[in-house]
């Protein structure tokens, strides 16, 4: 602020001239008026106008820019009675209770789906594993259509294998993929017009 | 001692807005379902938020959607606001100072002014006084057009602080800028706005 105590000096001589640094001076009245100056240079500023009438003018004439600016919004803007109440949009409708308890069965909804796919799929595993085995060692199994076209594979797995031996008295790399020799026939059948899609049925047969 | 005074409501539709703890128990019994608690605060605070879009848009209908929106998105996201981080009417002025933004953006090419067109003396229609200033000073409707033709940046920090009075720091809040930035912004409207209405009391006196 030591432009401002210049500046004073020199309105004293002056009479407020509008040299430069009183230019300065009027821009930190409008900062003055905006409540821009830390309370060390608003205080100095009070001295100042206390000193200098030009400038006390002009800080009546800044303070008037912002209330013509106050009253004219005021009176511009103000409402008409009862135009306000109209206006007021719908109060949101409360959750309740009920509607969060479906809201967590649809959230939960993807995972009781994937849980039963998971618990058929074990269900249907053990119940194949179990079927293979009884077709390994029991004899034959066929599956037959009765309007599906068919085409008949049979597999001769122990053929090569002496079932007399026993596992233990076997050789090393008796058992080797090499030596079981699959025996594929392939038999047509006859294709109905209305069949849809083939299906291949395979049928096991064991052979001595 | 450079504080606007605060504002004095002259219409019963404007009634102060209530202290903490009487508007922190009217939040709570909104969020329990009571309507009537709605309408309470709908009326205590439609008043400041009307004028606030009035202010910024310059016209009437405009400012009646605004204060709708934002009132609908106040009540529904009434649960968000947090008491801790601002408060309640600051919360308001930044939902109702967006919206605003949006229905300017939403309006520009349709309404851009004809003295961006033609800068030689044609005034712009957009900014027309409302009825109540042609019961106004020659002076205040001088000011309304000024107003008008004030950037939206400076129009909302002018509004903000001559009208509402408030401190840089609340005007950086609902504008998302920093309270210096607020400040320089002020500094600027100031300065246009004087010589605005300096020119318009020139030429309209002629």
């Amino acid at each position: 602020m030591d432009g401002i105590a210049e500046s004073t000096a020199h309105q004293r001589e002056a009479g407020c001239k509008k040299d430069m640094t009183h230019q300065e001076i009027h821009e930190q009245l409008s900062d003055y008026i905006l409540g821009l100056l830390t309370p060390g240079q608003e205080n100095e500023m009070s001295q100042h106008l206390a000193g200098c009438a030009a400038c006390r003018q002009r800080v009546h004439d800044e303070r008037e820019i912002g209330a013509i600016v106050r009253e004219t919004l005021h009176s511009a803007t103000r409402p008409e009675p009862m135009q306000l109440r109209q206006l007021m949009p719908p109060v949101p409708k409360k959750k309740r209770s009920g509607k969060i308890a479906a809201n967590w069965t649809s959230r939960l909804a993807p995972a009781l789906v994937l849980l039963v796919i998971i618990a058929s799929s074990l269900i249907l595993t053990a119940q194949e594993s179990k079927r293979s085995m009884s077709i390994f060692f029991a004899s034959t199994a066929t599956a037959t259509s009765t309007n599906t076209p068919t085409a008949t594979v049979t597999q001769d797995i122990r053929s090569n294998i002496n079932e007399t031996t026993p596992i233990s008295e076997m050789g090393e790399g008796e058992l080797a993929l090499n030596e079981i020799k699959p025996l594929v026939q392939v038999v047509a059948a006859p294709v109905p017009l209305q069949s849809p899609t083939p299906v291949a049925v395979i049928s096991r047969t064991t052979t001595n | 001692m450079s504080e606007y005074p605060s504002l004095a409501w002259d219409s019963a539709e404007e009634a102060y807005p209530s202290n903490d703890a009487e508007l922190g128990f009217l939040i709570e019994r909104c969020l329990s379902g009571d309507e009537a608690a709605y309408r309470i605060l709908f009326e205590r605070h439609s008043g400041l938020i009307y004028r606030l879009a009035y202010s910024l848009l310059q016209n009437r209908q405009d400012a009646e959607e605004v204060l709708q929106d934002s009132f609908e998105y106040a009540f529904r996201k009434l649960a968000d606001f947090d008491e801790q981080k601002s408060a309640f009417t600051t919360w308001l002025y930044r939902i109702t100072v967006s919206r605003c933004r949006n229905k300017r953006r939403r309006k520009w090419l349709p309404t851009m002014p004809l003295s961006l067109l033609a800068p030689n003396g044609v005034k712009d229609d957009n900014v027309k006084a409302p009825d109540e200033l042609l019961e106004q000073t020659e002076m205040q409707r001088t000011v309304w057009y000024a107003l008008g033709q004030l950037s939206p940046k400076l129009r909302e920090t002018a509004v903000l602080r001559y009208y509402y009075g408030m401190q840089y720091k609340e005007i950086g809040e609902i504008l998302n800028i920093s309270p210096k930035t607020a400040e320089s912004r002020m500094r600027l409207t100031h300065q246009k706005l004087r010589g605005i209405i300096e020119i318009l009391q020139e030429e309209w006196t002629e």
